[in-house]
């Protein structure tokens, strides 16, 4: 792992902390994006240099699919069910930031599993961990896609950082996955949204209300 | 005291004189034009401090030695710490750690929000209570981006940050992030606009100014001067952190780029205020504890890369 790779896991770690401190949705696309471009140059760079074309492919592919036409496709989603930030997380989203800074620290002084984890993985696991936080604590559908999001860039980052020559396809199959994943979830956002007029899943425990 | 270190002594008072003051007149007039009025002169703080030193001072038979004395030591405090920090890019005179330069700044909100409460009135009571509430965000952000910084730098003298040799290889975000931490801590401490409204009259909005609403005279004079001086060193000691990143070696280059940053800053003060709106006071802890978390990773990240 170079110093390179080591700065885009620190830009990594830091937007997706930020991400987990803000409420507002349109802010969040926005560092997501920013991550997301910044993985898929990394892939695009890591492949062009080992010469595999399969990785340049994916790395272009996170680049235009997943950093720019998903923010898109989810802000213009935000823009359609008009709600431009979270209602409420279940824990107050500055407490939730000191306390993921915390835990990411811990995972940097204290390293568990070290036997399978590497040091340079740090970064990458931190980022999951953020995305992790991210999903569990929000209460709107689309700050939970996006946290999904971030927790599969940090697992992208992962894969393309630490070993060069694991199969691609994987990482191809994980890209269409996502995909489908946030193409479905804006559909049913959308229909959610349509048929209870709002994105608030405390509120789908019953129906009938 | 040999030759060199006097003519240092000597720029650093001038600029340390002249600087704060010249500063606050472009944030206002630059302000005043971004808002389509007129506004003061640039030279407009110095001749503001003139007319209050000629004034006499009315001061409260309520009060104690305390509020007379409190101008003078707040002052005092950041004039030590104007010395002991390179915030002007150069190495400072005198030796201080980073401890010293918290204790100095915790003295003077000690000495302003006392004073406050001993005139016994109600804003000034309010005032203190907010100020005292905001510097649990405040002290512990600068502490730990200051301790970021010298982790990156390797020693605890803040003079380590206008010798940028000893920072090899970019310190992978660690200062932009420390930067960032405490430019936030700075916005708090100089009032500025998201936190506080610098120009309002409105005492019941009043955070860091209702503690100061019973001075007058030469006393009111050395406040504003303090608060100019606040303003132009923590702007500085922002400036130094941002330039190690860039590693400028050369001192005179370190001199002209700290000026720089330090009216780019300025710059960007006088547009947030222009855009920003206040925010709530309630809601001020969600803004406050971005240069907490910031200044807290950044001392991870430093830990991590030493």
């Amino acid at each position: 792992m170079n110093a390179f790779d080591s700065l885009l896991g620190n830009l990594l770690l830091i937007t997706s902390l930020w991400m987990v401190g803000i409420t507002a949705i349109s802010t969040k696309l926005t560092l997501y994006s920013v991550q997301t471009l910044a993985v898929g140059s990394l892939a695009t760079l890591v492949g062009v240099a080992h010469h595999e074309p399969a990785l340049v492919f994916a790395g272009v592919g996170v680049f235009v699919f997943k950093g720019i036409a998903a923010p898109l496709y989810l802000a213009h989603l935000t823009q359609a069910v008009g709600c431009r930030k979270d209602i409420g997380s279940f824990i107050a989203s500055p407490l939730l930031l000191l306390l993921s800074a915390a835990a990411v620290g811990g995972l940097f002084l204290f390293h568990p599993f070290q036997q399978s984890v590497p040091p340079a993985a740090l970064p990458s696991i931190g980022v999951i961990l953020a995305g992790m936080i991210l999903m569990v604590s929000r209460r709107l559908a689309i700050s939970q896609i996006i946290g999904f999001l971030v927790l599969e860039n940090g697992m992208f980052f992962f894969t393309v950082t630490i070993p060069h020559s694991l199969p691609l396809l994987v990482e191809l199959g994980v890209l269409l996955d996502i995909m489908a994943g946030t193409m479905i979830a804006g559909v049913l956002t959308f229909q959610i949204s349509d048929s209870f007029e709002h994105i608030d899943i405390l509120r789908l425990g019953n129906p009938r209300k | 005291m040999s030759t060199s270190t006097a003519m240092l002594l000597a720029e650093l008072a001038v600029e340390a004189l002249v600087l704060p003051l010249l500063l606050v007149g472009i944030l206002r007039t630059l302000r005043a034009r971004l808002q389509k009025r007129t506004g003061p002169r640039i030279l407009q703080p110095f001749y503001d401090l003139a007319r209050l030193t000629r004034k006499s001072s009315s001061i409260s038979l309520e009060t104690g030695p305390v509020f007379r004395t409190a101008p003078a030591i707040s002052l005092t405090a950041y004039l030590l710490v104007a010395l002991v920090t390179p915030w002007w890019g150069l190495c400072a005179p005198i030796r201080g750690d980073l401890i010293l330069v918290i204790f100095l700044l915790a003295t003077a909100r000690m000495a302003i929000g006392l004073a406050a409460m001993d005139t016994g009135t109600a804003f000034g009571g309010m005032g203190a209570s907010r100020e005292s509430m905001l510097s649990i965000f405040v002290e512990p952000t600068m502490v730990l981006a200051l301790s970021a910084a010298a982790l990156v730098s390797g020693n605890l003298w803040l003079n380590g940050l206008a010798k940028p040799s000893v920072i090899a290889g970019g310190s992978a975000y660690v200062l932009p992030l420390a930067a960032a931490a405490l430019w936030l801590a700075a916005a708090v401490e100089t009032s500025r606009m998201p936190i506080e409204d610098p120009v309002t009259h409105l005492e019941l909005t009043m955070i860091h100014e209702a503690q100061l609403l019973e001075y007058s005279g030469a006393r009111l004079a050395l406040l504003e001067y303090q608060s100019a001086l606040k303003l132009t060193v923590l702007y500085g000691l922002v400036a130094q952190l941002l330039l190690n990143e860039l590693v400028i070696r050369e001192p005179f280059e370190r001199w002209v780029g700290t000026l720089g940053l330090i009216l780019c800053l300025v710059v960007a003060a006088a547009i947030l205020d222009t855009l920003l709106v206040r925010l709530h006071w309630r809601k001020l802890p969600d803004l406050l504890i971005f240069g907490l978390a910031f200044s807290l990773v950044a001392c991870l990240l430093a830990a991590l890369r030493g």
